[in-house]
């Protein structure tokens, strides 16, 4: 009987192999395409009809109108400060959150719950939150960028999940030797929980990353303003299609696609470095010992 | 004697009052623990949601909610009496619903197969890789997709190969679902399997080599231990996912749609898109979204209710 | 010690004499606005003005905002009036400006197209000002321009005869058409074709392109390319709504419009128009075109013409374009709906918002646009810097053309001027010409003006809200059939011989209301 699942599951082992690498060839073309194009000449792009396999005339210039634009690095170091304050916030008040959704004996927890999950649904929309938030006076500050999405009910609920599997008698036996919630939160949930925190700061860190649309409308001091609203400007600034009203000026649409392309690996290569850091979080085994305890 | 025995009865007496002072005895800390959420949700989600009643008005910025003219429901009628609504429903419907049915289970079948990896390197790679199309833009990933099911493009290609005829794909109604599905899992699976993949770690080594002293096969041990034990995680998510089934973006399908692909392609929020740029109505918009969280939060309760009854998992 | 009291005394009397020899012009009390002797400008006040407008994508490339270019100096220094800038977020603009109008944070000066917003309604809601007693009073260069063209005035009023912008105009219907037929003029020539004018010359110049010159697509276009006229209006009609005869009509159930279809549709089936069209976007359409997969296309002067001649320059001497007049069905007739926008452009519009407490300053400073030196200086910037007269002709100098720090053409000349793109002033062809390196462009500019769509094309009509709601109510439905539908006749999936099931479909979705609507706006714009 062993010998014949061996051979299935070796069959199956070299297939999930291949089928892997596979995917990966089909994942990694995407940004392969965008680093090929943004390292192109512009007008051999716009000739271009097909994949692209490697970069077609090799120049770095899409890159030069990215960084000759001094707002470029400030946008990368507000980016981060917000990544960084954002984040850790975020992690602090989810795990909180999580943590008291999933004490079995809080008697409130399912109206905190639906509380909670309501909001997902429902929103006043966008300019009673800006006028919101305008009136707590903290529009063209970073608070304006943080406290308003403190907590991703989301997160929150996914969090909650993987704290309730904690063992009850885990709970039981810390409070036995009178441990209260913050060291039980402290000393137990969270080290048991490192995966699914881990992902959280991912997750929380990439939305930060990628967020434009609040400084949009609170950020006023363009020397504030994040990585990826600067972008987006020199986006539009090279865009040729708002330059279609009389007959003039030709020049600047010369280099836009490949800016497109420039400034997607400019905004998306820092992130990507993230998750290699968090994946040693992912080890098997956070919960030996702990259980059989 | 017997008084003392009737005064401890009376005081013991399981009323409500009593029993909220117990709870809020035995919890204080948790009670406490919880203002700094319950003032965030207060101040940054509740106080702003006065602005749904401008669905029942005729919104102007500058006479704000409370001068604006009420108008009642003349904009969800107009939205349900709209020659296309029901399309538009239908599309919606199918669009989603075809996203939960193939776009759900894939990060997880993926997530799966990513864990019988025996080399920690390859698997960490397939890891890597595989989550990085979510990052790209929308924008070059619809570029993409487009260049590929072009007529001279690769999937062409391939269909040419087998004697088929060469047809650009996105012209035809019928292809618009499968080509959204399909590219939507190409981008977001591999990102999807990360919260899977944690999930994953939290499964005791032991468990497994218990199944295999009692004779289970790798296939018996993945539904048995491996699924089992995410099984709230995947509950949880599906639940959550469910209640968001009327909403489909507008940006990729106003990438990909045309007017011969409407006929399967529009959906509610890319038409309120067009009616938007007519001019800008608040009102309208206001009205279709607040009809769509309903929709989507009355699915949210129900889909809990079920799962409540079939499982242990639930949101409350 | 008498004659010290009478030294000092006249003295004084001297002083305050001297004093008054400036006109007191406002009356506001103390936002009094002083000028100086006959001449208006430079005004002297205390007050300065918050100018809200969107900064010029290319412009925030060398700056982040308007008032450290050499253009606002001058303009400071000229017209005497301190303005602060405030910049919206790039491509934001409409949504920032709803935010300021939600806010109540009104700035004294906003630009933006209040047009669309509607003008009546702005001023109604309390957001602008009402400009009629101020142009009267404060804005002779402006008044001046409306008085010498009956037809511009009646353009930027509303319905009600009022005025609520500084608009931004164009002197010359030459700056008003920008798109228009291309066609590949190197292969017209090598194959020996004229340039094409008839819809038969059209048809037998892309088999050619398709026979010899092996174009698999010989025309392609975006798929809404017909709506201004294009191939559509050889057949007296346009996909959009025109007016003949005082009647508004829509296209897309005129007669006229079935011929169009058939026409497009025997195309598609031949091969001769891009299978497909209905997918196509700009950035495919380069490719094509550059490829020489395409050889015929419909298209912008400056985005389309400009940008290839640009991208093949150096690459390849065998490529040459041509803008060709819109195709008619016989020689000679003149193509009747063509593209064609009116002097008056929405876009770059100025309002005084309510909450403006200086209006006179904001008028004084908004008027001097109009005027001589306002017209130079807003168009071409400062004589002897960027431009120099020669002969007559303000040419652009070699600051702007060759700058010694090698700034771009485009990044020097929009430090100087507004005139390539716009603002509250007339703008003057010459400066458009030199903006443009190319001739082809500027030829097929020649080429797309000829036409009658002045006739036509609609004028720029205001809806109160009733008509706004009908509108609503109505026209996103028509539009998504009618688009839908046109390009499934033209594909073939649906058999043209149901067009008039289709126009009977659109008259249940209630165009007869929509016509009515416009025809009450167009009434009354005609009054105006």
């Amino acid at each position: 009987m062993k010998i014949k699942e061996s051979v299935t599951y070796k069959c199956f082992n070299y297939f999930n192999l291949l089928l892997m690498f596979v995917l990966m060839l089909i994942t990694v073309y995407p940004l392969l395409y965008v680093l090929f194009a943004s390292l192109s000449d512009a007008t051999s792009l716009m000739m271009q009809d097909g994949l692209i396999l490697y970069p077609l005339g090799f120049t770095g210039k899409a890159y030069g109108r990215v960084f000759e634009n001094p707002m470029v690095l400030k946008g990368y170091l507000n980016t981060i400060k917000i990544v960084f304050l954002g984040t850790a916030l975020n992690i602090a008040l989810t795990i909180l959150g999580a943590y008291i959704l999933s004490r079995k004996t809080f008697a409130a927890r399912n109206a905190l719950m639906f509380f909670a999950v309501f909001t997902m649904f429902f929103s006043g929309g966008m300019i009673p939150t800006y006028l919101t938030v305008r009136g707590y006076s903290i529009d063209n500050t970073i608070w304006s960028l943080i406290l308003p999405t403190l907590i991703s009910t989301y997160n929150m609920i996914i969090m909650r999940t993987s704290f309730s599997a904690i063992p009850d008698s885990l709970e039981e036996s810390a409070k036995l030797d009178g441990a209260g919630h913050l060291t039980i939160l402290s000393r137990i949930v969270v080290p048991l929980s490192m995966p699914v925190i881990a992902v959280m700061v991912l997750y929380y860190s990439v939305a930060h990353w990628n967020s434009w649309f609040s400084a949009m409308l609170y950020i006023r001091d363009r020397d504030k303003f994040p990585l990826q609203l600067v972008l987006r400007e020199i986006l539009i600034q090279n865009d040729t299609s708002s330059m279609t009203q009389n007959v003039g000026n030709v020049e600047h649409g010369m280099v836009s696609e490949t800016v497109k392309y420039a400034t997607i690996m400019v905004s998306t290569l820092p992130i990507l470095f993230v998750y290699p850091f968090l994946q040693k979080y992912f080890l098997k085994g956070m919960m030996i010992g702990a259980v059989k305890g | 004697m017997r008084n003392a025995t009737v005064l401890k009865n009376i005081i013991e007496k399981p009323n409500l009052i009593n029993k909220v002072k117990k709870e809020f005895k035995r919890n204080k800390s948790l009670y406490f623990l919880s203002i700094p959420i319950i003032m965030y949700y207060l101040m940054f989600h509740y106080k702003p949601m006065y602005g749904a009643l401008m669905a029942f008005q005729d919104y102007e910025p500058i006479k704000g909610l409370w001068e604006s003219d009420w108008v009642g429901l003349k904009h969800f009628i107009s939205f349900f009496t709209d020659q296309y609504f029901f399309r538009l429903m239908k599309n919606t419907l199918a669009i989603s619903g075809a996203s939960i049915l193939f776009g759900f289970p894939a990060p997880l079948i993926l997530a799966l197969l990513m864990n019988e990896i025996k080399n920690n390197h390859y698997k960490r790679t397939v890891q890597t890789i595989t989550y990085l199309p979510h990052f790209i833009s929308i924008v070059v990933i619809c570029g993409m997709i487009k260049n590929f099911t072009a007529d001279t493009g690769i999937i062409n290609y391939i269909i040419a190969l087998f004697g088929g005829e060469r047809v650009s794909l996105l012209n035809s109604p019928e292809n618009f679902v499968p080509i959204y599905v399909i590219s939507d899992i190409w981008q977001n699976a591999g990102w999807g399997t990360i919260i899977y993949l944690a999930a994953l770690t939290g499964i005791a080594p032991e468990l497994y080599e218990a199944a295999t002293i009692d004779g289970a096969n790798r296939w018996q041990q993945t539904i048995h231990v491996t699924l089992s034990n995410i099984m709230p995680t995947i509950v949880i998510m599906l639940i959550l996912r469910l209640g968001s089934i009327l909403t489909v973006g507008y940006e990729k399908i106003i990438l990909l749609y045309n007017p011969i692909t409407m006929k399967t392609a529009d959906v509610i929020s890319t038409y309120v898109y067009r009616v938007g740029l007519l001019d800008l109505n608040w009102s309208f918009s206001a009205a279709v979204g607040l009809f769509n969280s309903i929709i989507n939060f009355l699915f949210l309760v129900l889909t809990n209710y079920l799962s409540k009854k079939m499982s242990e998992t639930s949101l409350w | 010690m008498r004659k010290i009291i009478l030294i000092v005394l006249s003295m004084i009397v001297l002083t305050v004499m001297s004093g008054c020899t400036t006109n007191e012009v406002g009356t506001n009390g103390k936002h009094a606005v002083k000028t100086s002797g006959d001449a208006i400008y430079p005004l002297k006040s205390d007050d300065s003005l918050k100018v809200w407008m969107g900064l010029n994508p290319i412009l925030s490339t060398v700056t982040t905002n308007f008032a450290d270019t050499r253009l606002a100096k001058e303009l400071e220094e000229k017209t005497g009036v301190k303005v602060q800038y405030i910049h919206p977020a790039q491509g934001q603009e409409k949504e920032q400006l709803n935010l300021l109008l939600a806010s109540n944070d009104l700035p004294d000066v906003i630009r933006a197209d209040w047009y669309s917003m509607g003008g009546q309604k702005s001023i109604d809601s309390g957001y602008i000002q009402k400009l009629n007693d101020s142009f009267d009073k404060w804005a002779p260069n402006l008044t001046k321009t409306l008085k010498n063209n009956p037809k511009l005035d009646k353009m930027i009023q509303t319905d009600e005869g009022n005025y609520y912008v500084f608009p931004f105009l164009r002197e010359d219907k030459s700056l008003c058409v920008y798109s228009g037929p291309i066609v590949r003029k190197d292969w017209l020539d090598e194959l020996g074709l004229d340039t094409p004018v008839t819809i038969d010359d059209w048809e037998v110049m892309l088999r050619e392109f398709k026979n010899k010159k092996n174009a698999d697509i010989p025309f392609s276009a975006t798929s809404s390319f017909y709506k201004s006229g294009m191939f559509v209006g050889a057949f007296g009609v346009n996909g959009q709504f025109y007016v003949e005869d005082s009647y508004v009509r829509f296209g897309p159930i005129e007669p006229g419009y079935k011929e169009f279809l058939i026409l497009m549709n025997k195309w598609f089936n031949e091969g001769l128009l891009d299978r497909n069209i209905v997918s196509m976007d700009n950035k495919i359409l380069d490719s094509n075109v550059l490829n020489g997969r395409t050889g015929a296309t419909f298209g912008y002067a400056a985005g389309s013409m400009g940008k290839w001649l640009g991208a093949i320059a150096g690459k390849s001497d065998k490529f040459d374009l041509i803008g060709t007049c819109y195709p008619v069905i016989n020689k000679g007739e003149k193509p009747k709906m063509t593209a064609m926008d009116w002097e008056y452009t929405p876009n770059g519009s100025y309002a005084i918002s309510q909450k403006c407490k200086n209006i006179e300053l904001a008028v004084r400073f908004l008027d001097y646009g109009y005027g001589e030196e306002g017209h130079m200086l807003y168009n071409f910037g400062i004589e002897g810097v960027s431009y120099e007269m020669v002969d007559g002709y303000p040419a652009l100098t070699d600051v702007i053309k060759k700058d010694p720090n090698g700034e771009t053409f485009a990044n020097m000349i929009v430090q100087y001027v507004m005139g390539t793109y716009s603002g509250p002033f007339v703008q003057d062809k010459r400066i458009v010409e030199q903006n443009q390196p190319f001739a082809q462009p500027k030829d097929a500019v020649k080429a797309w003006m000829v036409s009658d769509a002045e006739k036509y094309n609609l004028p720029l009509i205001s809806y109160n809200s009733e008509e706004n709601d009908i509108r609503k109510k109505y026209l996103n439905a028509i539009n998504t059939y009618v688009d839908e539908m046109t390009l499934n006749f033209i594909t073939g999936n649906e058999a043209i011989q149901n067009f008039d099931k289709y126009v009977a479909h659109v008259k249940e979705l209630g165009i007869a209301e929509i016509l009515k609507v416009n025809e009450a706006a167009l009434a009354r714009y005609y009054k105006r």
